[in-house]
């Protein structure tokens, strides 16, 4: 992380200064409240419910529960909130964040801050999963899965499900089997038949579990990784970190040392990220926040889809407002950028 | 009385009319439609030139949209790739719409250099399109310097077109010097798109005004009709331009780069032409050109057999001389996230690299930092 000048602006309430980092995506929605000295005051994970819209006023109802519950809180005050994840822009829109990056950026930014001196992370999320390079402190190189989201956390949900085991418990039965059975891993649709082809000759389902988290981490390294050099330290992180099955399945294949976020913060690291560049950016540019406060949850929001019908594209236009007073808080879908509101 | 010497007078103005649309027409030109796709992007300065001085008016279909995307994947079947249906759609536009066409122009482009082929989809185009129901007539030659010179082949479409042999190469000498013309001001920086414009309105080659250079300067890779079809790439340029990118793509380079043939290894000779251009652009930015760009995009359709195989070279050239390599892989999708996800992360990688690398410069001795 480039360290700025530490000339903090206080501004005159006389509260201590805290930043929110929220990330929302495909599965979880996750909160960081952080301080000044990159100290996490509160978090929040949760599940997604419904719409993000739903979600993030649910998360950010918990942080104020938190924050009304805990004096030590109160004395501190929101200067600047950061999205990131796949609904970046609509979060942004509707908490009234003051920036929105990538995932890619937040994970390392995050992650640098803890272990400086990482070289490679490695993150495997809900729906996709990634992988970034870092060397002397800069991120260098990084991949995305493609269009499929074979070796993803929701494949392993799915499959938990179908295997009447909760997902937090797959990682101790993938580390149990003594002899793994082999699972074809390119693609989920496939290694699901061929999972239940092993479960109908008899195998035990800690065999399949672990064959299963081997043909995920295969699928991983085939599909992402291609030719870089893994180099350590590794960390690991996002949902599929908690797995154990999975870090074992890493160690196997990699030969090396693999970290693991402690604390839950394997989860967390994308709205820490988040909460560390919002500091960035108050103390960079010094102008108060245009975060809506924790009681956005009073607000009441709208989102609508038209097809604009002017040219031939007919592109799909979402519209996000206040229902209170009909403001237009977010408006985007064109290509041609006539309806936009950002 | 009255009512009947109006009805008189209609009907012969009506027919005055007719005689004069009549007249128009047999003046008027042959008619040819001409699909804005695949090598469009790349010849079009030169067809132009070449099929006006032979007495044809052009009708190019529209920017592409959304409709000819869906007509043209719903036509094209098979093994087909995106460039291609998407010509099916252009050309299904072409048939459908008004006004009726003369022909169609479908040229068959083999090779244009003795030691190179177009992708099999180029060649195999005027046969293919053949197909398409309700086609007008076909109006073709074939670009093979292999077997015949250029001119013999512009004899021969001359021909179908009603012309001499003098006539076909003084349109040729012509259309030669205008596509000439416009190569030399696309390298001096100017945007494909832009120039296609005023190639199209006829207007003179005038430079844009210079805008102040921006931070970050990209080089994008890949074939004119992913790159310059900005409903195809989601307008890829533009995304990059707002985040302060200056984009340079193969035909804003200096010709003499492509001049030598790329050499990877005995059994790997260069084989398809665009390829070869491809490789030959980017081995400029491995040695002399390293320090000009800051980093590669190459742009992939779905189903491309050549460039998925270059895009394997590339990428280990890149990882040997260390510059950011972003591979993009587009299909029918038109879902904007992903790629926006990848762009912004390419983009704000480098714009991190770069500030942290001026804040060691600040600290350090300059000496001490050119020697890491």
């Amino acid at each position: 992380m480039v360290q700025v000048n530490e000339k903090i602006h206080v501004p005159k309430d006389g509260k201590r200064n805290s930043y929110l980092g929220i990330d929302v995506g495909s599965v979880t929605l996750k909160f960081v409240l952080m301080d000044n000295d990159q100290r996490v005051l509160s978090q929040v994970f949760l599940r997604n419910q419904g719409s993000p819209i739903d979600s993030v006023k649910l998360g950010m109802a918990e942080m104020r529960s938190q924050i009304e519950k805990n004096p030590e809180l109160q004395e501190y005050a929101i200067r600047a909130c950061g999205t990131t994840g796949s609904a970046r822009y609509l979060t942004k829109a509707v908490v009234g964040g003051d920036l929105a990056k990538t995932e890619i950026i937040a994970h390392a930014v995050a992650t640098q801050s803890l272990y400086p001196d990482v070289r490679t992370i490695l993150e495997i999320g809900g729906q996709d999963s990634k992988i970034i390079i870092l060397r002397d402190g800069i991120i260098v190189d990084f991949a995305m899965n493609s269009v499929c989201a074979a070796g993803t956390g929701s494949f392993l949900d799915h499959q938990a499900t179908r295997l009447n085991i909760p997902i937090e418990d797959f990682g101790d039965y993938a580390v149990k089997s003594k002899n793994p059975a082999s699972i074809a891993g390119r693609c989920t649709v496939f290694a699901e038949s061929d999972m239940i082809h092993k479960q109908n000759a008899g195998y035990s389902k800690e065999d399949i579990i672990a064959g299963l988290c081997d043909s995920l981490v295969r699928n991983y390294l085939n599909n992402l990784s291609k030719g870089k050099d893994l180099e350590e330290p590794i960390v690991f992180q996002g949902g599929v970190s908690f797995n154990k099955g999975i870090i074992q399945a890493f160690k196997k294949h990699l030969d090396r040392k693999i970290t693991v976020p402690k604390n839950g913060l394997n989860v967390l690291m994308g709205a820490l990220g988040m909460a560390i560049l919002s500091r960035e950016y108050y103390i960079n540019n010094e102008i108060d926040t245009v975060f809506r406060g924790l009681r956005m949850t009073d607000i009441d929001f709208r989102t609508r889809t038209f097809n604009c019908g002017d040219c031939p594209n007919n592109c799909s236009i979402v519209e996000c407002s206040i229902v209170e007073n009909n403001e237009v808080i977010a408006r985007w879908g064109s290509r041609c950028g006539k309806w936009e509101v950002f | 009385m009255q009512s009947k010497k109006t009805t008189n007078q209609r009907e012969l103005k009506h027919l005055k009319d007719a005689l004069k649309s009549y007249r128009y027409d047999k003046k008027s030109k042959i008619k040819v439609g001409i699909p804005r796709a695949l090598h469009f992007y790349r010849f079009f300065p030169f067809w132009k030139k070449l099929l006006e001085e032979l007495g044809c008016e052009l009708i190019l279909s529209p920017h592409t949209n959304k409709q000819i995307v869906e007509e043209g994947a719903f036509q094209g079947f098979g093994e087909l790739c995106l460039p291609v249906k998407v010509y099916y759609g252009h050309m299904l536009y072409l048939i459908r719409e008004p006004p009726e066409l003369d022909y169609v122009f479908v040229p068959r482009y083999v090779s244009e250099r003795v030691e190179g082929y177009f992708c099999p989809k180029f060649l195999s185009l005027p046969d293919v399109i053949r197909t398409l129901p309700n086609i007008p007539k076909i109006l073709t030659f074939t670009i093979n310097v292999k077997e015949n010179p250029i001119s013999n082949s512009i004899i021969s479409l001359a021909k179908i077109l009603g012309k001499g042999q003098r006539e076909a190469l003084q349109a040729y000498e012509k259309a030669k010097k205008y596509h000439k013309q416009y190569q030399d001001f696309l390298r001096k920086g100017t945007p494909v798109g832009y120039a296609l414009k005023l190639v199209e309105k006829d207007k003179p080659f005038k430079m844009l005004k210079k805008k102040t250079p921006k931070n970050i300067k990209f080089l994008l890779l890949g074939h004119g009709y992913n790159i310059f079809d900005t409903f195809v790439n989601l307008d890829f340029q533009k995304k990059l331009t707002r985040h302060g990118v200056d984009v340079l793509t193969i035909e804003n380079l200096p010709e003499i780069l492509f001049k030598e043939p790329v050499i990877i290894n005995k059994q790997f000779r260069p084989y398809w032409l665009h390829e070869d251009e491809i490789l030959a652009a980017i081995r400029y930015f491995l040695v002399q050109g390293r320090k000009e760009i800051d980093g590669v995009i190459f742009l992939i359709s779905f189903a491309c057999g050549p460039d998925s195989l270059i895009a394997e070279l590339i990428m280990r050239d890149m990882k040997v001389i260390r510059l950011p390599f972003l591979q993009i892989i587009m299909d029918e999708h038109t879902g904007e996230a992903g790629l926006l996800t990848r762009i912004e992360s390419f983009v704000e990688m480098i714009k991190r690299k770069k500030r942290k690398l001026d804040a060691m410069k600040e600290k350090q001795d300059l000496k001490i930092f050119e020697e890491a």
